[in-house]
């Protein structure tokens, strides 16, 4: 995690809490993500700012776990995979993927599209931006 | 001289920010051009056409040649605003129809594709010669064109009829794309690098820092001409004022290609954006005054024919002039505007202003399919910042699926 100069973590009954600033390119600007992960769970990440309910006025993203307006929930890997397992650093996986997805959440924001791919438990669901799912 | 919407607008902002527009536009103009396959496809029907008019017994058909003019042949070309046909122009040159009434000579062309079955039903007659309507692909619109007339005595220069079809005049659609061609070949010099020949290389490497693979403008004088015609098409669509006014094709391609010429031979530039930005704002430049029969009228010069006035409509209705400043005006403001944004939803709002909905959509598109490619192949890496890049750091992106929903 010390890859990341921007970030500042501690751990707090087992459990690891990561704050970091992902500095983007400006056309994908700037967020913070909270990390949580302990040994009985997977790594969660959380949106921290900016609030992303707010920015979106409610319209879902894609690949989103929880989201309202006090928490959003990123969905970065496909789980039971190998994609991501207990073995590997945070820092190489799931913070890079979170780059990755705030620049798709850029291109969904400009055109209503999710041009990162990915898959879903619903495979008829539709990610244009607006839908009710 | 030098570009002012470059210097206060664009010179401030990061490489990356740079590179991220000049992709754009690259890509826009890409998707508003016909694809390699309708471009294959145009071109087996016009030279079906071109076989057919020649096949024929009379003696006027002999030697008979279709080719390219226009904006497709000098890759100019921009799809139409609302309709899917793109429109692709020809001349149907007839070496053996010297002698023939203009009009007569039109009729009988139409006369002979008519005579074909798979041609009839596509074949409807245009002022000067005849379009054959290949739905949802494009307009092929020929004309006919004999051997010069007008003793115009220089390369590729030809006789087509005239608007009102009485006699025939002066025309070079080959001569003009060479002198096109030509102007849009030169390279410009880019500051710091002292090879012209080797600037877009070095160029590349330069900015390197930016996002996957730099798409740069595929011919800068190309793509302006592109983007200013796209612009013009929005910007007249449904203009009531200024109706059937807009500034023509080839006065937008006439002015860009002098002031191209012009600036990469006087300047050294940053990067191509400031080359484009520079061209645009020195077009207007290009229009000449001049002095005919004790008026006053404004010229653009047909490069292969100096008595012909691509502007000859201005001088008798001012409401074109007006509609050519208010064009490059708006063309201006809307290249300020487009500086004045960072943020990707942002600058795709503009580009739907400058460039169109889908246009826009299909840029930012590209923008992704490029950086899918390289994640595919697992070339990007996340800096110290968080930002992601092409440039190689001890942080690779690993292969990821983005998953799920609530749970």
């Amino acid at each position: 995690m010390g890859k990341y100069p921007n970030s500042k973590g501690y751990i707090k009954k087992s459990k690891l809490i990561w704050h970091c600033m992902l500095d983007l390119d400006e056309a994908y600007g700037s967020y913070t993500i909270k990390l949580t992960y302990d040994l009985n769970s997977i790594p969660k990440v959380f949106v921290v700012s900016p609030n992303i309910y707010e920015l979106t006025s409610g319209v879902e993203p894609p690949h989103i776990y929880v989201f309202n307006q006090e928490t959003t929930r990123l969905c970065l890997y496909l789980p039971s995979t190998g994609e991501w397992s207990r073995n590997q650093f945070l820092g190489d996986t799931i913070v890079p993927w979170a780059s990755l997805w705030f620049m798709y959440f850029s291109g969904w924001l400009a055109t209503g599209k999710w041009h990162g791919g990915g898959e879903h438990p619903d495979a008829n669901e539709s990610f244009i931006k607006g839908k009710v799912l | 001289m030098k570009s002012s919407i470059y210097k206060n607008n664009y010179a401030a902002l990061s490489a990356n920010q740079q590179t991220l527009f000049t992709e754009l536009i690259e890509y826009a103009c890409q998707s508003l051009e016909p694809s390699a396959t309708k471009r294959e496809l145009a071109e087996k029907r016009y030279k079906s056409v071109g076989t057919w008019l020649a096949e024929s017994d009379e003696a006027m058909f002999i030697g008979a040649e279709i080719y390219p003019q226009g904006s497709q042949r000098i890759g100019t070309t921009t799809k139409p605003i609302f309709r899917e046909e793109f429109d692709l122009d020809f001349i149907c040159y007839l070496p053996n129809a010297v002698g023939i009434h203009p009009d007569v000579c039109r009729q009988k062309v139409i006369a002979r594709i008519k005579e074909n079955g798979n041609f009839k039903d596509l074949v409807c007659e245009l002022n000067r010669g005849c379009r054959l309507d290949y739905a949802d692909e494009f307009h092929l619109d020929i004309t006919p064109g004999i051997p010069d007339q007008n003793n115009a005595d220089e390369f590729g220069a030809i006789s087509v009829p005239d608007k009102k079809l009485k006699e025939w005049k002066a025309s070079n659609p080959k001569g003009y794309a060479q002198n096109f061609d030509n102007k849009a070949r030169l390279e410009p010099i880019y500051i710091g690098i002292s090879d012209a020949i080797f600037g877009r290389v070095a160029l590349e490497a330069k900015n390197i820092e930016a996002l996957p693979k730099h798409a740069k403008l595929k011919g800068i004088l190309k793509r302006g001409v592109q983007i200013m015609k796209r612009h013009r098409d929005l910007l007249f669509y449904d203009n009531a004022k200024f109706d059937g006014k807009a500034p023509i094709s080839i006065i937008i391609t006439t002015l860009a290609a002098l002031a191209y010429e012009d600036i990469v031979s006087q300047q050294r530039f940053n990067n191509e954006l400031e080359v484009l930005l520079t061209v645009v704002e020195c077009m207007p430049r290009y229009i000449e005054t001049k002095v005919v029969d004790g008026n006053i009228e404004m010229w653009v010069t047909n490069p292969k024919n100096s008595h012909e006035n691509f502007a000859e409509k201005w001088n008798v209705d001012p409401n074109r002039i007006e509609a050519f400043r208010f064009w490059h005006n708006d063309f201006v403001q809307q290249l300020i505007d487009l500086s004045s944004v960072a943020s990707l939803p942002l600058i795709r709002e503009k580009l739907k202003v400058l460039l169109g909905e889908q246009t826009s959509i299909s840029a930012i598109d590209k923008h992704f399919d490029v950086l899918n490619e390289q994640r595919e192949k697992q070339n990007l890496f996340v800096k110290k910042t968080g930002a992601i890049s092409a440039v190689a750091t001890a942080t690779p992106v690993r292969a990821n699926t983005f998953f799920g929903k609530r749970v």
